[in-house]
């Protein structure tokens, strides 16, 4: 026969990770709440809600409404925060077995650090993906509206995490910037073991009937199929720039939606949306995705990222 | 054991019954089975592409041996094309999802209050059959824009129930809203001089548009009757991991998906809807 399965493991700073099919942070809950649909230990990494320092309510709803292919979200962050999190959720995290992500955020560097601090374990989580789409409470005032926005102060905040945790560190970027190549840059030179992108498109969605936003918070976050070609971009323009892997989401729906992520130059995807729409579609994902591996001979899946 | 599944439903029918509302029957065994009163399913609308993306919960309006029931109000994308869904096609549906409404904490003696705005009777429609078969006394308080707007009118007196309509232009029933009607029924017992102990007579079970639950629930603390919501929240997962569906209660927020849609009246933090 000879015609033996494509490695499709991956290695991200020291961890190594069963697939580079991911489930993004916010959309999959903690995991418990998608077992009656499918084996998540057969998921390649799980992101876990994003986690503050202290407990977050949330923004007024409605939080969420549909505009074409895509989802308008404004969510806010709502935790329990750090210490609740670990107290009712580190013994059930770490009996899944496959890679578990931490999502941390902060209003301030000393938050972020505080955080992953308080969060790191000595052979957990496997990595803490750091969320710095979040709106920058110290800098008040400067053009900043986002810490992602600000490249010195990202980089400083990666530093701080860094001597923190042992764990791999993940920085996921923000999209609404000028130029998201340089925050990739940023995060880089920061000591980043990878970079996930794209966190939500900010928008509006309006009912002209009532002449009012739909969303309580007026602003929300754009995902879904609408934003991936928005995506596939940035995924690109960073690969162009930066040395360490990039993680690539945003409307991800299907086995070819990952491969095209590939060929811009992502070494893993994350699912988000795509999780509420059907919520056992993750074996089909992989399914597709390693069909299409078979059928082009693709030996090693480095050969795929970035060859557009 | 699972409680919810993503199920393959055969449609059985799918037609309109009234100006913008359609009845759709799905053939699945162990929804039938499983679903309870107040519960509700998300349905996928189509496959075929990526608009509309995500499914819509919809209230089980009843079963019947292998069929549930949906009823809804085509407004938007969604449930427009879920109109156009044919009979013999298959849906995906997760369901049943929810909590449903609690009739443990009621004595057989009470008489049941049933207040319904619009397709707000979908929902209510299986717990009245429950009610009955249970034997309690119940009273309907069905309110609509127009006569032709009022759903389910004769299948609700089929079922022995007392039903009162409300129409806002006063096509049918008494011009006005539901909630006149029903403060017409509780002043009749009050007259009698036997306000003080209202709220011991009756337990009352409400769905619709938020201004009429705002109204009703003013009139359930007025009177002190025990009173339970459906809430319609927007909603993308309907299991509990978007943190989309928050309803602000007064233990903060909960999820309507996963805590509700179902709340005792007394939960709600109403100063905040
Ligand atoms: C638990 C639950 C049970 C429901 N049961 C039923 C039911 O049995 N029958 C039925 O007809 N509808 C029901 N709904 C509402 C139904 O889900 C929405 O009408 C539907 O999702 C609208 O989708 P759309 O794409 O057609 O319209 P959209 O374009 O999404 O919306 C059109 C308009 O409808 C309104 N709308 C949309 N979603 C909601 C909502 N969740 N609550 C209030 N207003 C909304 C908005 O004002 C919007 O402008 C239920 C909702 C929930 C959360
Ligand atoms: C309801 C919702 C909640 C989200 N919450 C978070 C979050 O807490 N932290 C985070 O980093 N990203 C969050 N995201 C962003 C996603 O992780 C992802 O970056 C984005 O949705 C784009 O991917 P998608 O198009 O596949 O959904 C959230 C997205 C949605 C839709
Ligand atoms: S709809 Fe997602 S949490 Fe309720």
């Amino acid at each position: 026969m000879g015609c033996a399965m494509t490695d499709i493991k991956i290695k991200i700073g020291n961890k190594e990770f069963k697939n580079p099919i991911w489930m993004a942070s916010g959309t999959f809950g903690y995991g418990k709440e998608f077992e009656d649909f499918l084996d998540i230990e057969k998921i390649g990494a799980i992101i876990t809600k994003t986690v503050t320092l202290t407990a977050r309510e949330g923004n007024k709803p409605p939080r969420i409404v549909e505009t074409p292919a895509g989802l308008l979200n404004s969510i806010g962050l709502e935790n329990k925060g750090a210490d609740k999190f670990k107290e009712e959720m580190y013994s059930y995290l770490k009996k899944i077995n496959t890679k578990i992500i931490i999502s941390v955020a902060g209003g301030t560097g000393k938050e972020y650090e505080e955080c992953v601090e308080k969060l790191s374990e000595k052979n957990f989580p496997d990595a803490f993906e750091i969320n710095l789409s979040c709106p920058n409470v110290t800098h008040e005032g400067t053009k900043y509206q986002l810490i992602a926005q600000d490249p010195i102060l990202t980089e400083k905040i990666i530093k701080m995490v860094k001597k923190k945790t042992k764990s791999v560190v993940i920085a996921k970027l923000t999209p609404n910037v000028t130029d998201v190549s340089e925050i990739a840059r940023a995060v880089e030179n920061g000591g980043a073991d990878a970079v996930a992108m794209v966190n939500t498109y900010m928008g509006i969605a309006v009912c002209a009937e009532e002449q009012k936003a739909v969303l309580g918070n007026v602003v929300g976050g754009l995902s879904g199929p609408a934003i991936k070609p928005m995506a596939l971009k940035a995924v690109r323009d960073a690969y162009k720039k930066i040395k360490i892997p990039i993680i690539g989401i945003g409307g991800i729906m299907r086995g070819m939606d990952v491969v095209e992520f590939m060929l811009c130059g992502a070494t893993a995807v994350q699912v988000g949306t795509a999780n509420f729409v059907n919520p056992d579609g993750y074996d089909l994902i992989l399914k597709e995705f390693k069909d299409y591996l078979k059928r082009k001979n693709i030996k090693k899946l480095s050969s795929l990222v970035g060859k557009i | 054991m699972k409680t919810k599944k993503i199920l393959q439903g055969k449609i059985i029918s799918n037609k309109k019954i009234a100006p913008d509302h359609f009845k759709m029957a799905i053939q699945n065994e162990w929804l039938a089975l499983k679903a309870r009163p107040g519960q509700f399913v998300m349905i996928k609308v189509q496959e075929k592409n990526n608009d509309p993306l995500l499914r819509i919960p919809l209230g089980v309006h009843f079963t019947e041996e292998d069929r549930t029931y949906l009823l809804y109000k085509v407004v938007g994308p969604g449930t427009a094309t879920l109109s156009q869904r044919q009979k013999g096609e298959i849906v995906s549906i997760l369901g049943p999802l929810g909590n449903g409404f609690d009739l443990s904490k009621n004595s057989p003696d009470k008489e049941a209050l049933i207040v319904a705005g619009g397709h707000g009777i979908v929902p209510l429609y299986m717990l009245i059959k429950e009610l009955r078969k249970k034997g309690i006394k119940v009273a309907v308080f069905e309110g609509a824009c127009s006569k032709e707007h009022i759903l389910c009118e004769n299948r609700l007196k089929q079922t022995g129930s007392k039903v009162f309509i409300a129409t806002e232009n006063g096509t049918q029933g008494k011009k006005g809203r539901v909630t006149d009607v029903l403060v017409e029924y509780l002043k009749k017992y009050e007259k009698n001089g036997k306000r003080k102990n209202i709220g011991e007579k009756y337990i009352m079970f409400v769905c619709g548009p938020k201004p009429m639950i705002k109204s009703v629930n003013k009139i359930a603390e007025k009177f002190k009757i025990n009173t339970q919501i459906s809430f319609a929240e927007y909603m993308a997962c309907g299991i509990g991991a978007c943190l989309g569906c928050a309803i602000m209660t007064v233990d903060g927020y909960k999820m309507t998906c996963k805590d509700g849609p179902v709340f005792d009246s007394k939960e709600i933090k109403w100063d905040a809807q």
